[in-house]
């Protein structure tokens, strides 16, 4: 597998070995740094039912590809990318399935203690689109510079300015429409 | 349209880093932009910090599990492009006979014209289809034949 072999250029203590465990010493590695703030990332982005599933695609797929030499910052954006990538795949088979604001309605029924329980702002979060949430969490969660974003969410470096904008006036209004606003924003 | 503050970025790495310049916390005080900035970008830190507390504690999947999957996946894809590689052949030959088969179609029309329309004529076809003319009708079995033969080649194509 090239993508592991390319993990084990980054990890070491094991470039110096070779073949299938060398490279299976190197994913575990990589996994070891990567998988948490990853997991935290696609919890938050798609749902924390998804992020368990999400999580292994994102690796799986990484070792099914065989994408040109990176360095650690470059693999770990492109796990993001890819991570990003099963996201909107996801959000958009939920959507064919039945339309987005039903599967909310329908959630908040079968769900009803986390409302007061649930941090509010946690829950304003959760109604932005998946694109928001990923250009909120990159850009002030995890404080990428607009190129990375760009790189990972696929658009425009000088996008990421107006849609960080537009995402942050989005959730001033939901707040604001629960009341949560001027203490917040303000 | 604006689009936020030339100095968001300088904000959030001052709320990264706890550390606040003079004259750039003088500046978010006043910049309503700036200070939206800071404060989603302290709430995101907080939500990022709960989360990667919560992978923490959670049970992963665990990576010899995504090894072995991806493994599997990879035998799969290499199988299922042998496979392909070695139909191939059989595909094409399968396109060939078919081309065959339509150009032998289409000579043999040609070939045979005024005894084919004979019989189409003696069958009633051609009157029941188009009336008493027989070589249209012809024309029109033939176009049916050709379009038939082209379809079964196209077909075979993108099976291979």
């Amino acid at each position: 597998m090239g993508t592991a072999a390319l993990a084990g250029r980054l990890t070491p203590g094991v470039e110096g070995r070779s073949g299938p465990q060398g490279e299976r010493d190197a994913f575990q590695a990589l996994y070891d740094r990567t998988a948490i703030p990853l997991r935290a990332y696609l919890s938050r982005v798609a749902g924390a039912d998804w992020a368990d599933d999400l999580l292994q695609d994102t690796y799986v797929r990484f070792l099914s590809a065989d994408p040109p030499e990176m360095n650690e910052g470059q693999t770990v954006a492109y796990l993001y990318k890819t991570a990003t990538r099963l996201v909107y795949d996801r959000w958009r088979r939920q959507r064919t399935a039945r339309s987005w604001e039903e599967t909310t309605m329908i959630r908040d029924r079968e769900d009803p203690e986390p409302m007061e329980l649930r941090h509010d702002l946690e829950a304003a979060l959760e109604e932005l689109a998946p694109k928001e949430r990923a250009l909120l969490w990159l850009a002030y969660g995890e404080g990428r510079a607009h190129r990375e974003i760009a790189g990972i969410l696929e658009v425009k470096e000088l996008s990421v300015r107006v849609l960080l904008f537009r995402a942050r006036k989005k959730l001033a209004r939901i707040l604001a429409e629960r009341g949560l606003a001027p203490e917040v924003l303000a | 349209m604006s689009a936020g503050c030339e100095r968001e970025a300088g904000v959030v790495r001052a709320v990264l880093e706890g550390r606040w310049p003079a004259e750039l916390s003088g500046h978010a005080a006043t910049c309503a932009d700036c200070r939206e900035v800071r404060a989603v970008t302290a709430w995101m830190q907080d939500v990022a910090h709960a989360a990667r507390a919560e992978a923490a504690e959670a049970r992963l999947p665990s990576p010899a599990g995504i090894w072995w999957k991806a493994e599997v996946l990879r035998r799969v894809e290499q199988r299922r492009s042998l496979t392909h590689r070695a139909i191939r052949p059989i595909a094409v030959f399968e396109r060939v006979v078919w081309g065959a088969v339509a150009a032998l179609a289409g000579a043999l029309a040609w070939l045979r014209w005024d005894e084919l329309g004979e019989w189409i004529a003696g069958t009633g076809i051609a009157r029941a289809m188009v009336g008493p003319d027989a070589s249209l009708a012809l024309a029109g079995v033939s176009a049916v034949l050709l379009v038939a033969s082209a379809w079964a080649v196209m077909a075979g194509g993108r099976r291979t």
